[in-house]
């Protein structure tokens, strides 16, 4: 539970909200989006190295996911997001 | 024509399903009820052990499915390797228990079964990483090879947390699911179920150790033995247990009389017993 509450402080910090229907933490300023999944299972140290990487193009969203998304559910994710 | 979505051909695939979902959990409510009688039967007054079941609703369904998926997002592309039958909760059935002990036994008396003696434990994890908050096994009924019937033992108020919860919340709005997902709710769920946990774990160990429980604690449900009635043709009642043994039951009075007997010794187990 500490771990829990030491991450959902990192992403609260770094101005990550929590999206509910696609269970994704994401920052539209950063254009980059973690998975719950991905939260889970990567360290804090980890999830601030992400964080703390450089956005990723214009126009383009960084994805953090355990298990890469496909192009089609980037697609989609993307066109939500936007 | 449009391309079908992958949640319309799930929908299609759960009306396909419903029907065998409904014989599982026929099946597998009857098999937990008839093992877990005698253990009823033997309660003590403040003890419960109340069995409930359900078919998943569609949209649940559908929604479980696709909180699965990372992002919760299904792929279009591999829309056919969606399947509903890789849920195991289709069809489930629980058991809410109280005390812990009264648990401990049902799970004992369940797993003894030949039905769930090869199903496959999947408990719930308690986030403090001590044991599970509740026991889940799931498995393959008679009634169906594709669709999988769930069985979870849960300590009575967990499951009625639990229950609150969905009926509340999620049943109105399956979508809303995914927030209990997010790193705060989880946070608060554990401390709502720590809590519940150490309210149970108290009482239980206060009504242990009193020392006049003996001459407290009423047990008039204290045989488990079945007596088959000696009305069974005219009343429907096949069989009464416990109590009844002594009274007139045994002396050939019908059901319908005792049903209206004022006395709750009585009473009590006649009505439990009354199913055909």
């Amino acid at each position: 539970m500490p771990t829990t509450a030491t991450k959902r402080q990192i992403l609260e910090d770094a101005g990550y909200f929590y999206s509910f229907d696609r269970m994704i933490y994401i920052n539209r300023d950063a254009r980059k989006a973690f998975s719950v999944e991905f939260v889970d299972d990567h360290s804090e140290g980890e999830l601030e190295a992400r964080i703390n990487e450089p956005a990723p193009p214009p126009g383009e969203w960084g994805f953090y996911f355990n298990s890469g998304p496909s192009e089609a559910v980037r697609r989609e994710l993307s066109a939500l997001l936007a | 024509m449009a391309e079908r979505t992958v949640e319309d051909r799930l929908r299609q695939e759960y009306f396909l399903l419903l029907p065998e979902a409904r014989r599982v959990l026929g099946e597998l409510e009857t098999k937990v009820r008839h093992c877990l009688l005698p253990l009823s039967n033997r309660l003590n007054k403040y003890e419960r052990l109340v069995v409930t079941s359900r078919v998943k609703d569609c949209e649940s369904a559908l929604e479980a499915l696709r909180r699965r998926q990372e992002g919760a997002t299904f792929d279009p592309e591999r829309g056919e390797s969606y399947t509903l039958t890789s849920l195991n909760d289709l069809a489930g059935v629980r058991v809410l228990a109280f005390p812990k002990g009264r648990l401990t036994e049902a799970d004992a008396t369940l797993r003894r079964h030949t039905l769930f003696s090869s199903w496959s434990p999947d408990p719930v994890p308690s986030d403090a990483g001590e044991e599970p908050l509740a026991l889940k096994y799931h498995g393959n009924c008679e009634g169906s090879s594709k669709v999988r019937g769930e069985l979870q033992i849960v300590p009575m108020l967990i499951g009625l947390f639990w229950q609150i919860e969905h009926s509340a919340i999620y049943k109105p709005s399956p979508e809303l699911k995914g927030v209990s997902e997010s790193l705060e709710m989880r946070q608060r769920t554990s401390d709502v179920l720590r809590a519940l946990q150490a309210f149970e774990e108290s009482f239980e160990r206060l009504v242990q150790r009193d020392p006049l429980k003996k001459s407290r604690v009423l047990t008039s449900r204290a045989s488990a033995d079945v007596s088959p009635c000696l009305d069974a043709p005219s009343c429907g009642i096949r069989y009464f247990v416990g109590a009844l043994r002594n009274s007139s039951a045994r002396r050939g009075r019908n059901w319908h009389a005792i049903r209206s007997s004022p006395s709750p010794r009585i009473l009590e187990p006649t009505i439990i017993l009354s199913a055909p």
